[in-house]
This record gives C-alpha cells, sequence and structure tokens, in this order.
C-alpha cells in the first residue's frame, strides 16, 4: 500500500513517513500544494494524508481539484484549524476524514488503514481469501490455520493481492503500490518475492493460490475456482 | 430607568412653564388694565349722576334766597348714597343710606374719589362742587350758592367683571397650554424619530454582526449626523482591530498546535516499538529540537504580547538606552551568524542616538532585524546598518541585498505570523512574529517602523524614533547575553 503526505511541516512529515513505514506502507512526501497535486494526479497511491495551510496550493483546492478529475483516492485531512464550518465544508468537498492537530499517531495510523481498507470495498480488518487469511491489523497471515512466516515485503505483496481478488495486478501496478517513488531499483527483485510468497503459501502441499498471467502480472484465485 | 433624565420632558417643561410664566404676567397686567379701565368709566358714571343732581338744584323761592334739591323727574338707583350740601353746609338732599362722617371729611380732603364701606358694601364716593346764583337779575347780582355734591355707588359689579375678565384669560391661557404641550410632543416625537432608528440600528451590533448603517434620516438630521458618524467610525476602527486580534489568536492557535502535534508525533513515533539505543537517542534529539521550536513560538509570542499590550511602568517609562550602543551589541552577537551565511555587516553610526526605550528592547529590535537581514542575504552580500539623527529623530535603517519582498507581501510583512512564502520560513527557523515584535517596540516607543523594497536590490528596514532631548548617561554594562 502506498501513501502520499501532503505536508510543509518537514519535521511532521518526517514523522508521518516514517510511523507509516514501520506500519508496513510505502510512503511519498509532497512539501507544497502544487507537487502534492502533481503526486496525487498519478492515481497510485491508496491513501493521501493531506495538511490544509499549504504553501503553493492550498488543501481544499488540492482535494477540489482531485475530485473534479475523478480521482477517489481516499483523503485524510489534517488540520490545525477549529470549528465545525470548516469540517462540514472539508467533507462536503469530498475528504473522507480529519484529524485535528495535534493528533495522536496511532489513530492517524488506524484511520489511514481505515481508509486504505474502505477504499478497496473491505470493512474488515482481515482478509480471507480461499483458506488464507491475512490480518493486517497484526499484519499476520494464515493459510489453512498454519501461521506463515512471511518477510515485510511478502506480507505487503499478499495484502494487496489480497484486496483485490481475481484481477489481474500488473508488476508495475505492484511497485507503484508497494514502493517509494524509486521504485524502479526494486522492480527485479518484485519477481524474486514474488515466488518466495508463492513458494511459503504452497508450503504444505495446497493450491498454488497465485497464478503468473504473462506479461501481464499477477492474479489471486479465488476458491471457486480452486475447487 | 427611574433616574433618567428625558429631553422630551425637559424641553416640554421648559416651554410649558415659560408659556405659564408669561401667561400669568398677561393676565396680571390685563387685569390691572380692566381694572383701571372700569374705574375710569365708574368714575365718569358718578360725576355724571352727581352732574345730574347739581343740576336738580334750584332755588327755594323763599325769602332767604335759598337753594333746594328738586328730584322731580330724577331716578337715582337706590344702592347709591349722595348727599348735597350748600356752602353753609346745609343738607339738601341725601339718600336714604346716610353717608359716614369720616368718609365725607376724607372726599372733603381730596379731589381724588374715595373708597369707602358702608354697610358692608365697597363704595366709591366722588365729590363735585359748582355753583347757583339765585336771581341772577337782581342788581347785586342775585345770591351765590357754592353746592357740594358727594355722589357714590357701589363697586361690586367692577370686581366681578375684573374676574370674569381674569377667568377668561386664564381659561384660554391653559387651552393654549394644552394645545402646546399636544403639538410639542407631537414634534419631538416625529423629531427624534431618527434617533430612536439610529438606536435600533445601533443595538443589533454585536461581535458577530459588525454591520452600521445608520438610517437615511439620521443623515438627514444635522444634530445626528455627527453621531452616526462617529458610530460608523467608531465600528470600523473596532472591527479591524477585533479582528485582527481575532485572526491573531487564530494564527497562535495554529502554530502552537503544529509545534505541538510535531513533538508529540516525534514521541509517538520513538514509542511505537521498543528500539535500539542508538535509535532512541537520535529519536530523543529531535523531540527535543522539537520541544525547542515549541518554546521559541511561545517565547516569541508572549514578548509580542508584553511589547504589545504590557504594563508601562514607571521604571519602564523612565528606560532610555543609546540606539548606537544597542545596534553595536547586537551586530557583535550577530557576528557568528554572519560569519556562517558569510554576510558581511556594516554599521553607520552618526550623531546623537538617546531614545526612550527599555534596553533590552532596543538589543531585541536591532537583533531581529540584523538577524532577518542575514537570513535574506545570498553569501558575500552586505547587510548596511545606518543610524543617523535626523533633527529630534532618530533614524535606523538595515538593509540587504537579498530577493527583496514581493509586492502582495509588503502591507502584510508586519503582520503577526505573516508569510509570504510558510515552507521557506519555517525550515529558516522564523516564528513569523519578529518583524511584528520590532514594529511593537517601535510604536510602544512613540515611533514607527517601515519595511520596503530598496531601489537597486534587497529589502529595507526603517526604524524611526523620537530623539530624547536629554541624554542620559547609560551605565556601561555589557548584561546583553539574557536578550539574546
Amino acid at each position: 500500500m502506498r501513501v502520499l503526505i501532503v505536508e510543509d511541516e518537514l519535521r511532521l512529515a518526517e514523522n508521518l513517513s516514517a510511523a507509516l513505514r514501520e506500519a508496513g506502507l510505502a510512503v511519498d512526501h509532497a512539501a507544497d500544494g502544487l507537487a502534492g497535486e502533481e503526486f496525487a494526479r498519478q492515481d497510485i497511491y491508496d491513501a493521501i494524508i493531506l495538511d490544509l495551510m499549504l504553501p503553493g496550493k492550498s488543501g481544499l483546492a488540492l482535494l477540489r481539484a482531485l475530485r473534479q478529475r475523478r480521482k477517489r483516492t481516499p483523503v485524510l485531512i489534517l488540520t490545525a484549524q477549529e470549528g465545525k464550518a470548516s469540517v462540514v465544508e472539508l467533507l462536503n468537498a469530498g475528504a473522507d476524514d480529519y484529524l485535528s492537530k495535534p493528533f495522536d499517531l496511532g489513530e492517524l495510523l488506524a484511520r489511514v488503514k481505515a481508509l486504505i481498507r474502505r477504499g478497496k470495498g473491505v470493512a474488515d480488518p482481515v482478509l480471507r481469501v480461499g483458506d488464507v487469511e491475512v490480518n493486517s491489523l497484526q499484519q499476520t497471515a494464515l493459510r489453512g490455520g498454519q501461521t506463515l512466516d512471511l518477510s515485510p515485503t511478502e506480507y505487503r505483496i499478499l495484502e494487496y493481492l489480497m484486496h483485490r481478488p481475481r484481477a489481474v495486478v500488473s508488476k508495475r501496478e505492484l511497485l507503484e503500490h508497494l514502493y517509494d517513488y524509486d521504485w524502479e531499483h526494486h522492480s527485479n527483485v518484485i519477481e524474486v518475492h514474488v515466488s518466495n510468497l508463492r513458494r511459503k503459501l504452497n508450503a504444505g502441499g495446497a493450491e498454488p493460490l497465485i497464478e503468473t498471467l504473462r506479461s501481464r502480472g499477477y492474479r489471486m484465485r479465488m476458491e471457486r475456482e480452486l475447487a | 430607568m427611574r433616574a433618567q433624565r428625558s429631553l422630551t420632558r425637559r424641553l416640554l417643561g421648559t416651554v410649558l412653564l415659560l408659556e405659564l410664566i408669561s401667561a400669568a404676567m398677561l393676565i396680571a397686567a390685563g387685569a390691572v388694565y380692566e381694572w383701571r379701565a372700569h374705574l375710569t368709566a365708574f368714575d365718569v358714571m358718578l360725576r355724571g349722576r352727581a352732574d345730574t343732581l347739581l343740576g336738580a338744584v334750584s332755588d327755594a323761592e323763599d325769602p332767604g334766597d335759598n337753594v333746594m334739591l328738586d328730584m322731580t323727574g330724577l331716578s337715582i338707583p337706590s344702592r347709591d348714597i349722595y348727599r348735597v350740601e350748600d356752602e353753609k353746609g346745609r343738607i339738601l338732599g341725601a339718600s336714604s343710606i346716610a353717608i359716614p362722617e369720616d368718609v365725607l371729611a376724607r372726599a372733603r380732603a381730596s379731589n381724588k374719589p374715595a373708597k369707602a364701606r358702608v354697610r358692608n358694601h365697597a363704595y366709591r364716593l366722588v365729590r363735585i362742587t359748582g355753583v347757583r346764583i339765585v336771581d341772577p337779575g337782581d342788581a347785586n347780582g342775585g345770591v351765590r350758592h357754592e353746592i357740594t355734591v358727594f355722589y357714590g355707588s357701589r363697586t361690586g359689579h367692577i370686581r366681578h367683571a375684573v374676574f370674569e375678565a381674569v377667568r377668561f384669560y386664564a381659561t384660554a391661557t391653559l387651552l393654549l397650554l394644552l394645545i402646546t404641550s399636544v403639538a410639542i410632543i407631537w414634534l419631538l416625537r416625529r423629531d427624534l424619530a431618527p434617533l430612536r432608528h439610529l438606536a435600533r440600528e445601533a443595538e443589533n451590533i454585536s461581535a458577530q454582526n459588525w454591520l452600521f448603517s445608520a438610517p437615511a434620516a439620521a443623515w438627514e438630521t444635522a444634530e445626528l449626523a455627527p453621531l452616526a458618524r462617529a458610530i460608523e467610525a467608531a465600528l470600523a476602527r473596532l472591527q479591524r482591530s477585533f479582528d485582527q486580534q481575532r485572526r491573531f489568536t487564530s494564527d497562535a492557535a495554529h502554530e502552537l498546535k503544529t509545534d505541538v502535534a510535531i513533538a508529540k508525533s516525534s514521541l509517538q513515533l520513538l514509542g511505537m516499538r521498543s528500539r535500539s539505543v542508538e535509535e532512541y537517542r537520535r529519536g530523543l534529539e529531535l523531540c527535543l529540537d522539537d520541544c525547542t521550536r515549541l518554546e521559541r513560538t511561545v517565547q516569541q509570542m508572549l514578548t509580542l504580547a508584553r511589547v504589545e499590550h504590557g504594563e508601562v511602568s514607571s521604571a519602564m517609562e523612565a528606560a532610555t538606552c543609546s540606539m548606537r550602543e544597542c545596534l553595536a551589541m547586537s551586530v557583535r552577537h550577530t557576528a557568528t551568524f554572519a560569519e556562517l551565511r558569510r554576510v558581511k555587516v556594516e554599521v553607520h553610526a552618526v550623531g546623537d542616538s538617546q531614545v526612550s526605550m527599555d534596553q533590552r528592547d532596543g538589543a531585541l529590535l536591532c537583533s531581529n532585524l540584523i538577524l532577518n537581514a542575514i537570513e535574506h542575504s545570498p553569501a558575500g552580500a552586505v547587510v548596511t546598518a545606518l543610524l543617523k539623527q535626523e533633527e529630534d529623530r532618530v533614524v535606523l535603517s538595515i538593509a540587504d541585498e537579498g530577493e527583496g519582498i514581493a509586492a502582495t507581501d509588503l502591507p502584510h510583512i508586519c503582520e503577526p505570523f505573516y508569510r509570504g512564502d510558510p515552507s521557506r520560513n519555517r525550515k529558516s527557523g522564523g516564528t513569523g512574529l519578529g518583524l511584528a515584535i520590532c514594529k511593537a517596540i517601535c510604536e510602544r516607543a512613540g515611533g514607527a517602523m517601515e519595511v520596503r523594497n530598496r531601489t537597486v536590490r534587497g529589502a529595507e528596514a526603517i526604524v524611526i524614533l523620537p530623539l530624547l532631548s536629554v541624554p542620559n548617561p547609560i551605565p556601561a554594562s555589557g548584561s546583553l547575553n539574557d536578550v539574546l
């Protein structure tokens, strides 16, 4: 999962990035409204954390522009402004959630994760496909009740695929959502990670779950197809 | 409400009182006039009747050549009193009601009509004299008789007539007063309506609603127009300062929340999982930095509050300092920073520079401006600090060779928390309060500060302070370390 932080407060952005990365998310940071808009337009983010008071272009204007372009990325607003009126305005402008500064870092993480889940049409933090179960809160994966010992990257690949069962996920898409802006460097490594993941998933001699579609990407198979 | 004075009531009372007094005087004058007119007419009537009596004195045709009163054909009102006598005091005729002797004596003594009380009635009595000659055709020319006639009549009806006249006047006056008061009340009500409209309009003003437009009727009233103008002007001033205050509070809250958010997130990030000692050490350093920043914001806000609204104690009022010394100290204290940025600071100071300012504030002012100038200077540039005396003013100019200030930012540059480019100033560590503090210090000392772009390159801060006429020697203490 990849998150964009648009925040002009450098120290705050650093802390947020560190926290989100530790929670297993890929993070990009834009320091002003214009850069933020450019980043957000690529439509490769699973969630956007947006500050309101930004140089260049205000958070509200950015949000409106984004929604006008029919980008549906979930947006969480960070605001230091008081008053219910601005909250109403924000939600009406297309914000999905908001937190006022100073906020609780744990709460922010929980809200971002919930936004990502809901953005993918899943409300439950525990994802299930076939006999595979992924707990996105504890970042654990089970197959047939057996805990899988996955590396962070392997877990993130699995989680992303679990969010989009039966859909073909291209290598590029996977890279974009798993890594920060320098994802191109990881392009060869991803195949290794996927093959490791597939091996671990099939450890118990179970049905192969992830199929590779040549030059198209990967796909998570559903139970029905497995049977 | 009880003790309130009412203009309407006072005006009405005054007008009515004046009207009442003049009416009373008019009635009194009228009564006197009526009384005199009636008396004159009465006297004429008395004399006429007396003359009639005199005319009725005729020859008695007796041997003594006497005269007698012949009442034939005369009708004397029965209430009247009279007495006709000849020179010998012989009574020729008298009314049935006798005239008392003392009244007669008084009438004899004076030619004027005499007042008298007879049988409990007020009478007025005249005396006329005439001559009757018996047998004027005789050789000796006849016998002369000097006849005196006293005639009196009751005066009661005069008093009655005068009283009636007064009563008429009084009734008319009362009616007039009534009409006047109704007219005054109506007129006042009508003419004071704009005042009530003005008050109603003013009632709607609140901290949320500053909208006030004086009603047209108030503007059209010569007496109310200045009031309406004053209210509008006062409100505009109040609203400006209220808005400024509100903006400041909101900006300050935003600033503090951001700083707190940073410090809090740093600590929470550190506590998210167990880390190595090195990670903790690094994290704590960052937390300390964040706290220092929060502390600086609070410090600056408190300084601004002190300079802007702080109590002016007598000690502070008496405080003076030499701008030259403050400038020199500030340059010394900022030397390291200037070196770091490879900026040269040049100082030229001429003339007297004693101003009425606390030395701490003076040093704060100079160092803030110099630091600002250094910050906005490219490497290798020169910051010029020029201090000079211009008649009774001290002028300090601190100029840099930076990129100057955008025209849109120029009018707001001294406003608290104003930032042309928020990210840049934040990164450079400014709280956005430095210039606001400088401006407040200058204004507190009775001076002014202006920031403008130089004609060639860079920006310039100009401070103008009133020069103290009698320079007080400043104790040469270098205890400025705590300021910076």
